[in-house]
């Protein structure tokens, strides 16, 4: 038997879960295990590592369906993606559009928030503009800014924060002190760690806005009731959390 | 043709013992990287894609300690070509910290399209012999240093094998001059599930081409020995040990521990258990 043919027939029977033929044919088991247990050695330890790492990627979604249903979930998911990464860690990546249809809605916005926690972690950060720049500013309405790229807005009509946070607990009452309201929650990265930032709809808006390089008066024009103070706290948060990388 | 002394000559010193650098370890580093051991060894693609805090702790490490890389994605036996992507990730993360060793598997990993992210064994014989020679080279091309292989542990081997495994070892390296990663957990695994002597295969490595020892614990599943380097290294595995370091002094030494992670203060005691070995080995006080 080729080489070739050798490794296609052995992926194919760990992916299948069956032990190919042709396999069988030519393995010499180790210690007293039989061809079947040997092959289950081998296909056991590629669901437990792959299970393994999106317990570690998604542990918000472990933490609210359980052990059992988290591990049905990952054993259907590994089925239909096997892993084209050299880099086991990132393994995962498609459970958003996976779990689309779930019977728990927030669920696939929830991997979303791990997935987009674990790029922030492992981002570099960048360099803020310097906040004297802003004190000196004529007119700041012709202002257009540029954000750190280290950062993403979640829009959702759950507080998929606060279920994030509640991830590796158990506990009932913790998920009971939860408030189910929307929430928009902007997580950035411009320090050594990952933050979070609450904004209210009308600073989600007005961020967006700014973000598609409208003018903050242009941004402005389009919320023609936009609260005073809300508008000065994003922008002074946005300052002071470092989070504009360029203005113009 | 890649400068093969370069690396490895210039930067290996005698009897070094160190651990696995491993994420349950990084607060303990961040706030003092006083330790008992010589070096530290990073899984490469544990770090690979990352600027955040993977790559801050090997900055970090490396200001203090000399490290290397050891790799789980070469797939070198998979019988599709080389992943030139990879390697070249590889190469950008590890030239610029300048490591002693730079380490994968002599295995396959799975296919590009699925990869089974485990260590799998091939035939030794011929055919592969030539197709490993060659695929080695390439690789060492590519990378500008000398490849390091380290032997697996392995639940089954093929009937196409027409040789051992310590004779296609010997052979490779020879032939190729790569360095071989001698992991000692692992002959003595492969030497129980396969029913072989361990120290037939020590003895026919040659001592120059052992470039580093690992060391690890296994679990005993009653029906077979499973690699698993979650527990402490087993009686049996330092006596073996003795032999190797005897037979490599030049080789350091690494403590492999990758499940059940115990806090940092264990693996250095375990690091300490080889130190102690080498210099009772070596007659030094």
């Amino acid at each position: 038997m080729k080489l070739k043919e050798l490794q296609e027939d052995f992926l194919e029977g760990i992916l299948k879960n069956k032990l190919p033929k042709s396999i069988a044919k030519t393995m010499l088991p180790g210690g007293s295990l039989d061809l079947e247990g040997c092959f289950n050695t081998y296909r056991n330890d590629y669901t437990a590592r792959l299970s393994s790492v999106l317990g570690d990627n998604f542990e918000s979604l472990w933490t609210i369906l359980g052990d059992e249903e988290f591990f049905k979930l990952t054993l259907k998911y590994i089925e239909k993606n096997p892993s084209r990464l050299y880099d086991l860690g990132e393994y995962g990546n498609d459970l958003p559009s996976f779990l689309k249809d779930h019977e728990i809605p927030y669920l696939s916005e929830l991997s979303t928030m791990e997935i987009e926690f674990r790029r922030l972690f492992n981002s570099e950060m960048e360099e803020p503009v310097d906040p004297q720049v802003f004190a000196s500013l004529e007119d700041p309405t012709s202002l257009k800014m540029n954000f750190t790229k280290k950062h993403f807005l979640f829009q959702s009509k759950y507080p998929l924060y606060k279920i994030w946070e509640k991830r590796g607990d158990n506990s009932e009452e913790s998920f009971s002190q939860i408030e189910w309201k929307p929430e928009n929650c902007l997580m950035y990265k411009t320090t050594d760690t990952v933050q979070v930032m609450f904004l209210t709809n009308f600073q989600a808006s007005l961020f967006l806005n700014l973000r598609e390089q409208l003018s903050l008066g242009d941004a402005l024009e389009k919320h023609p009731d936009a609260p005073g103070e809300e508008v000065s706290d994003l922008f002074s948060q946005m300052v002071s959390h470092s989070l504009i990388t360029k203005i113009s | 043709m890649f400068q093969k002394e370069v690396i490895l000559n210039k930067a290996l010193k005698e009897k070094m013992v160190g651990v696995g650098l491993r994420t349950e370890h990084y607060s303990r580093l961040e706030e003092s990287l006083e330790t008992k051991v010589d070096f530290f060894e990073a899984l490469t693609e544990n770090h690979m894609n990352s600027a955040g805090r993977p790559l801050k702790i090997l900055e970090h490490i490396r200001s203090d300690y000399p490290l290397s890389f050891h790799g789980v994605s070469l797939n070198i036996a998979h019988h599709s070509g080389l992943n030139y992507s990879y390697m070249k990730k590889v190469k950008e993360l590890v030239t610029p910290f300048e490591p002693m060793i730079v380490s994968d598997h002599l295995c396959w990993t799975g296919a590009p399209e699925s990869n089974l992210h485990n260590l799998l064994p091939f035939p030794y014989n011929n055919e592969t012999l030539d197709f490993l020679v060659s695929r080695v080279n390439e690789v060492q091309d590519f990378m500008g240093r000398e490849l390091v292989l380290e032997n697996l542990s392995a639940y089954f081997d093929y009937k196409e094998s027409t040789m051992k495994e310590w004779e296609f070892l010997a052979e490779l390296s020879k032939r190729s001059g790569c360095k071989l990663l001698f992991d000692v957990n692992n002959i003595y695994v492969n030497s129980q599930n396969q029913k072989f002597d361990p120290h037939t295969y020590m003895d026919a490595i040659e001592s120059e081409s052992i470039a580093e020892i690992h060391l690890a614990g296994f679990t005993d599943m009653g029906d077979f020995l499973f690699d698993t380097h979650s527990k402490p290294v087993f009686p049996e595995v330092w006596n073996l040990f003795k032999k190797a370091t005897r037979k490599a002094p030049h080789a350091p030494t690494l403590i492999e521990w990758d499940d059940d992670i115990p806090d940092f203060d264990v693996l250095e005691e375990e690091a300490l258990k080889a130190r102690a070995i080498i210099s009772e080995v070596h007659g030094e006080a």
